[in-house]
């Protein structure tokens, strides 16, 4: 693993959760060219990465994960905002498809969670803060089509967006494989056009239309887009 | 005076007409002043008066003696009153035109010059005293008004001579002159009997020396001219439009100047003589106010720096300020390059480097300054030298406003760096508080401590939380990270009520981002608490350099415009980037808030 945090006192934290867990922290960094250079030297499988870093302390982060993707296509990485922008989250799951983590940084300031976040981008996984997926669902919209879904699908779909599978799903609800998928079944047919095919997609790709879907029903955005 | 008459006709040098320094010793302050090419004086109204009075009354003296002369036989003048009508006018045009012009121009040594042409004009008649001394002195100095106009022509409009070699020219003009005619006075002026009671008469006089005095004339007359007709042919557009009117008048008065010197020296027939000494005579009256029109001229640019002034007010971006200071400089060709901290360079608006240096280009260069510290630098049209005090003025408005978009831009650093040291100091402190609460409960033997550590856990947590929204509203990164349409759409994302937003994502200056950013968010913060609205759109267009943005509801409307801080502080705050916010809010109706904004 490497990680990129430019807050000492933070990375420390980090690298301690990581190694009383016996992951193996090969190459620390503080800025995300530094990161990059040291994903070049020794690709790792993983890469947690802060989003606002030097040299601009802006979203240099995402920056830096595109430009490791596009390098090392089996490089895993997860990156550790502090406001939980949908903006970026959207863009991360588009363009890097899989193997990505978007997570708000209190989420994984206990090990357990950290650790589960971990796990499953490193499997290739997709792993959306739920505090991101929450915004976009519950978000007001005129003639809101999420108001036909039931509680239960609701929540299916909030789930479905930060990156569960269906059996991690009904793990999570409690219920039955079966139920959740007719839960996402309902989901998709409630919400027809936009979501057309990622009922039959694999987890990734549904968390990608899912998520779009989420932040573009609502607001107007024609410019540019 | 001009003065065309049998006496005058045979010896004449130059068309008989004359020009004498008048009794006055400011003009000659003044001369010796443009020739060094001296400091700007400062406008000092009772020596202009002074100075202006003595002038009249020396003309008017000049006039009635000259009138009186030979029984007011008008005989220097061919007997002609017309005549002597137009020589008379010709200094007093050249006088009121250059008072007008000292006044209204005090730092200019065009409008002196003037004055001194139009009064040394009248010296000729200075032989009519019947006064040995002044009868020399009005020898001497007869045909200086023609020398003078000379040196106007290249002094103006700034009233310095620009090049070394205009300089030698206009000083050669003087000195060869004043030596040519001293020295005709000496062989035969002495003999001469203009003015003076039944002298050696008139037979002594030197062909020799008064053609000399012609040639030396038509030299300078052809040199001056050629420089002149040069200076037009190289001047910028907004040069010409300016200067253009005098380039030409001064080329046609020398064309015709030439003709007449040339009709006397080949003898001519006297009525093509009368003719064109009376066409130069109209040519020397137009002069003055050609010149004086030219000053005001540039004086009306600078007029221009007023509404520049205004319209820097409002803060505006690189692109407007370029433009606003080139509509002010009357150069569409101006390069405005804001020096760059980072770059150690000078950058236009579009981070393109500008080069502070003038490698032959043409163009030239003023840096603007502020107690030493580059701000910027301007390169414009190199005719924009003449006008400096308009240049002055310009530049230290533009400083101004640099300084203000300085001042400005360090305020919003400062809240960015607020939030960032939140972000870097206490936000993380407070999450290994947690994370530490955690391992120690997940470790201690001490089961009673667990509740309390997991409590201690999720307070410093909450207190996390509750910072980054603290420092969110004192500046949201994202913001700073994607601009005003990503910080909004993610913010509306926090609002109780559906809000539809289209804005452009074009990126703008950093203030009018945070404006417009907080703008919004003040007004759905409003419209939810107030209006109750079932949905919102936030709409927002660039357009010709501005950003228009509405937030429209369609809640309870009533609204009051002119009530309550919030709308009034988002109007300060656009009118504090010389934008403009109105609001439009009838009962029932809902609320539209529209935000105006000129950018960069």
């Amino acid at each position: 693993m490497i990680v990129a945090e430019d807050v000492g006192l933070y990375r420390d934290m980090l690298v301690g959760t990581l190694a009383g867990a016996g992951l193996a922290v090969t190459g620390q960094a503080g800025t995300a060219d530094e990161a990059v250079a040291l994903v070049d030297s020794d690709p790792p499988d993983v890469v947690l990465m802060d989003i606002r870093m030097p040299p601009t302390y802006t979203d240099d982060g995402v920056r830096a994960a595109l430009r490791i993707r596009s390098r090392h296509p089996g490089v895993a990485v997860v990156l550790l905002s502090q406001h939980g922008e949908a903006e970026y989250a959207v863009q991360l799951v588009r363009e890097l498809e899989r193997g990505v983590g978007y997570v708000l940084k209190e989420r994984v300031a206990g090990a357990p969670e950290l650790l589960d976040v971990i796990r499953r981008v490193a499997g290739g996984g997709v792993v959306i803060d739920p505090d991101v997926v929450m915004r976009l669902i519950r978000r007001p919209r005129v003639d809101d089509p999420l108001s036909q879904l039931t509680e239960r699908e609701r929540e299916t779909l909030a789930l479905m967006a930060e990156g569960h599978s269906n059996a991690a799903i009904a793990t999570r609800m409690g219920i039955a494989v079966s139920t959740v998928e007719k839960h996402a079944t309902s989901v998709f047919h409630k919400l027809a056009t936009n979501l057309d095919g990622a009922e039959l997609a694999g987890d990734n790709a549904r968390v990608r239309a899912v998520l779009t879907y989420l932040q573009h029903t609502g607001r107007i955005a024609t410019t540019d887009r | 005076m001009l003065a065309v008459g049998e006496t005058a006709i045979g010896s004449w040098a130059l068309p008989t007409m004359s020009a004498t320094r008048p009794p006055v010793s400011a003009p000659w302050h003044v001369l010796a002043q443009a020739v060094r090419s001296g400091p700007p004086l400062a406008r000092r109204p009772i020596v202009i008066m002074a100075v202006g009075a003595a002038s009249v009354a020396f003309a008017s003296a000049m006039i009635v003696i000259s009138w009186q002369y030979d029984g007011n036989s008008l005989a220097p003048y061919g007997h002609s009153a017309g005549a002597f009508a137009v020589a008379a006018a010709i200094g007093v045009a050249f006088l009121s035109a250059g008072l007008a012009a000292w006044w209204r121009r005090p730092d200019n040594l065009v409008g002196r010059l003037m004055v001194a042409a139009g009064t040394v004009w009248y010296a000729s008649s200075l032989q009519f005293t019947r006064s040995a001394a002044l009868y020399a002195i009005g020898y001497w100095l007869a045909y200086l008004a023609p020398v003078i106009v000379g040196h106007l022509a290249l002094a103006y409009p700034d009233g310095r001579l620009r090049r070394r070699r205009e300089l030698w020219g206009v000083a050669a003009s003087y000195l060869i002159y004043l030596t040519l005619q001293g020295l005709r006075y000496l062989s035969e002026g002495a003999c001469h009997t203009v003015g003076l009671p039944a002298g050696a008469g008139s037979g002594c006089a030197s062909p020799l020396l008064g053609g000399l005095v012609s040639l030396d004339a038509l030299v300078f007359d052809a040199l001056f001219t050629v420089w002149v007709v040069r200076r037009w042919l190289t001047a910028s557009r907004p040069a010409r439009r300016i200067h253009a009117p005098v380039w030409l008048a001064f080329s046609l008065h020398s064309v015709v100047l030439a003709a007449t010197v040339l009709s006397a020296l080949f003898r001519m027939p006297q009525t093509i003589q009368l003719a064109l000494v009376l066409a130069y005579g109209l040519c020397l009256l137009v002069l003055p106010f050609a010149f004086l029109s030219g000053l005001l001229r540039v004086r009306l640019a600078r007029h221009r720096v007023t509404d520049l002034v205004l319209r820097l007010d409002g803060a505006p971006g690189p692109t407007r300020l370029r433009d606003l200071l080139a509509e002010a400089l009357g150069d569409p060709s101006l390069v405005l390059g804001l020096w760059s901290e980072a770059a150690e360079a000078y950058v236009d608006a579009s981070g393109s480097p500008v080069s502070a240096s003038d490698p032959g280009t043409g163009r030239a260069v003023t840096v603007v300054e502020r107690r030493g510290r580059r701000l910027a630098v301007l390169v414009h049209d190199p005719s924009l030298v003449e006008q400096r005090s308009l240049v002055d003025a310009t530049v230290a408005a533009a400083r101004l406003a640099l300084e203000n978009a300085r001042l400005a831009e360090a305020a919003l650093n400062e809240r960015r760096s607020i939030e960032r040291d939140l972000h870097d100091g206490l936000q993380h402190r407070l999450l290994r508080l947690s994370w530490l609460a955690d391992q120690v409960g997940a470790t201690t033997e001490e089961p009673g401590a667990r509740p309390l550590l997991a409590e201690l856990a999720s307070d410093a947590r909450a207190a996390y939380v509750r910072l980054r929204e603290l420092a969110s509203g004192i500046h949201p990164a994202i913001l700073t990270e994607r601009g005003l349409a990503a910080a909004v759409e993610e913010h509306v994302l926090r609002v109780g009520v559906p809000v539809l937003v289209d804005l452009p994502r074009d990126r703008l200056p950093v203030a009018m981002e945070a404006a417009a950013y907080f703008t919004v968010a003040e007004a759905l913060t409003n419209a939810v608490k107030h209006a109750a609205p079932s949905r919102v759109t936030v709409r927002g267009r660039l357009e010709d350099g501005l950003l228009t943005v509405e937030i429209a509801d369609d809640g309870a409307g009533g609204a009051d415009p002119d009530g309550g801080s919030g709308l009034r502080g988002l109007r300060d705050r656009a009118a504090a980037l010389g934008g403009c916010l109105s609001v439009r809010s009838a009962p029932g109706l809902g609320t539209a808030i529209v935000l105006e904004l000129p950018c960069g």
